[in-house]
């Protein structure tokens, strides 16, 4: 499962962590994998979250050794976006 | 011309110091007011009023500077437009609500809809002292259960789907009380330490923590006036149907031991927490 996009948004604080996630995957294809490196904390808790409301599938978390977090995502459309 | 003071001061009219004028309290469900009713509430504050509107700290609005002459029209002219009066005295003021899990990601239970229901329900009622109910979505507390006579926080009890795990850990990160281990690669959860917040499903990435019950969380006895005091937890996981006869129950013991104008939480202290605990385990144990 090779990523296609790396982003790093342990710096940004919410709701800029998900707004930048979002215009990520927008630029890729439906089954394209997005890597995310996020912080703990409220970015963890909310942008996993929010991108599996939004009809994307997270496939893998796990945390670092320094407390941030490495996420991989597959974008999958508008799927399930209003339900 | 004749004033009934305490018949004004029940149908929502405060006495104002400057003489002759009242405040008049406006019914607020929930903190959700219809455009219709903001704008009934514009053009009868721009005829009667004094240019401005007091939002109170519970939700509810209030119409200063209306002229005794006019509480009639008043009165008259919201009610045609969709807007009921509010009440004072020993009374069920207006359900206080956060948005719930209509709106809200945390929230765990339909905040919105039960205060309206609520409302509905019980606004108004009479009681020997006021009496405040509030309902969170969640135990974040937003709309301040601890601050009411009674108060309802919508919990979770939390079910796993395991093969829907991602293994990612998680939940036994966030969980508040570390009531989540992870064993084998997949969460294994304490119900004993298990407060039924919910973290754990609203967090996880994949699904695989699910809703397994809602409920809410009872507080009574709150209030802050001139002796503060948060509510205590009366009943930890209670039904949402339940939520009826937990207020009637309160509202029959409130009656039957208040004082005139006691607080609810004053009443509870004199007779004492186990018999109030005694009444709403009754009353909320019986079958739907």
């Amino acid at each position: 499962m090779q990523p296609k996009k790396m982003l790093d948004i342990v710096k940004d604080s919410c709701p800029i962590t998900f707004v930048k996630t979002k215009l990520a995957l927008e630029a890729l294809v439906t089954g394209d994998i997005l890597e995310i490196l996020l912080s703990g904390g409220e970015a963890v808790k909310n942008v996993p979250r929010s991108l599996r409301a939004e009809g994307h599938r997270v496939v893998a978390l796990e945390k670092q050794q320094n407390g941030t977090y490495r996420m991989l995502v597959e974008k999958e459309g508008s799927l399930g976006k209003d339900s | 011309m004749e004033m009934n003071i305490a018949e004004l001061k029940k149908g929502g009219f405060l006495k104002q110091l400057q003489k002759d004028y009242f405040a008049v309290r406006l019914r607020v469900a929930g903190g959700n007011l219809t455009l219709e009713q903001v704008e009934t509430i514009h053009q009868v504050a721009k005829k009667y009023g004094k240019g401005y509107i007091h939002l109170t700290t519970r939700q509810g609005m209030e119409i200063p500077f209306i002229h005794f002459e006019h509480i009639d029209a008043v009165r008259e002219e919201l009610r045609a437009g969709g807007v009921e009066l509010g009440v004072c005295g020993g009374t069920v003021r207006g359900v206080m609500a956060c948005q719930g899990s209509y709106m809200c990601p945390h929230g765990h239970v339909d905040a919105k809809a039960l205060s309206r229901q609520l409302d509905e329900q019980f606004f108004a009622a009479p009681v020997p002292g006021k009496f405040k109910i509030s309902v969170a979505g969640c135990n974040r507390s937003c709309a301040k259960p601890q601050e009411n006579d009674l108060g309802f926080g919508g919990v979770l009890r939390p079910a796993l789907r395991e093969k829907d795990c991602i293994s990612c850990g998680l939940c036994a990160d966030l969980c508040p009380v570390a009531a989540i281990t992870m064993q084998d690669g997949y969460p294994l959860l304490s119900r004993e330490k298990c407060i039924a917040c919910g973290e754990c499903v609203t967090a996880c990435p994949s699904g695989a923590w699910r809703e397994g019950e809602a409920g809410v969380r009872v507080w009574a006895g709150g209030r802050i006036g001139r002796d503060p005091k948060l509510g205590e937890v009366a009943i930890s996981f209670m039904p949402i149907t339940k939520i009826p006869a937990a207020i009637e129950a309160s509202l029959a013991f409130f009656r039957e031991h208040g004082r005139s104008k006691e607080r609810f939480g004053k009443v509870i202290e004199r007779i004492g927490w186990e018999k109030y605990r005694e009444a709403m385990e009754r009353a909320t144990k019986k079958d739907a």
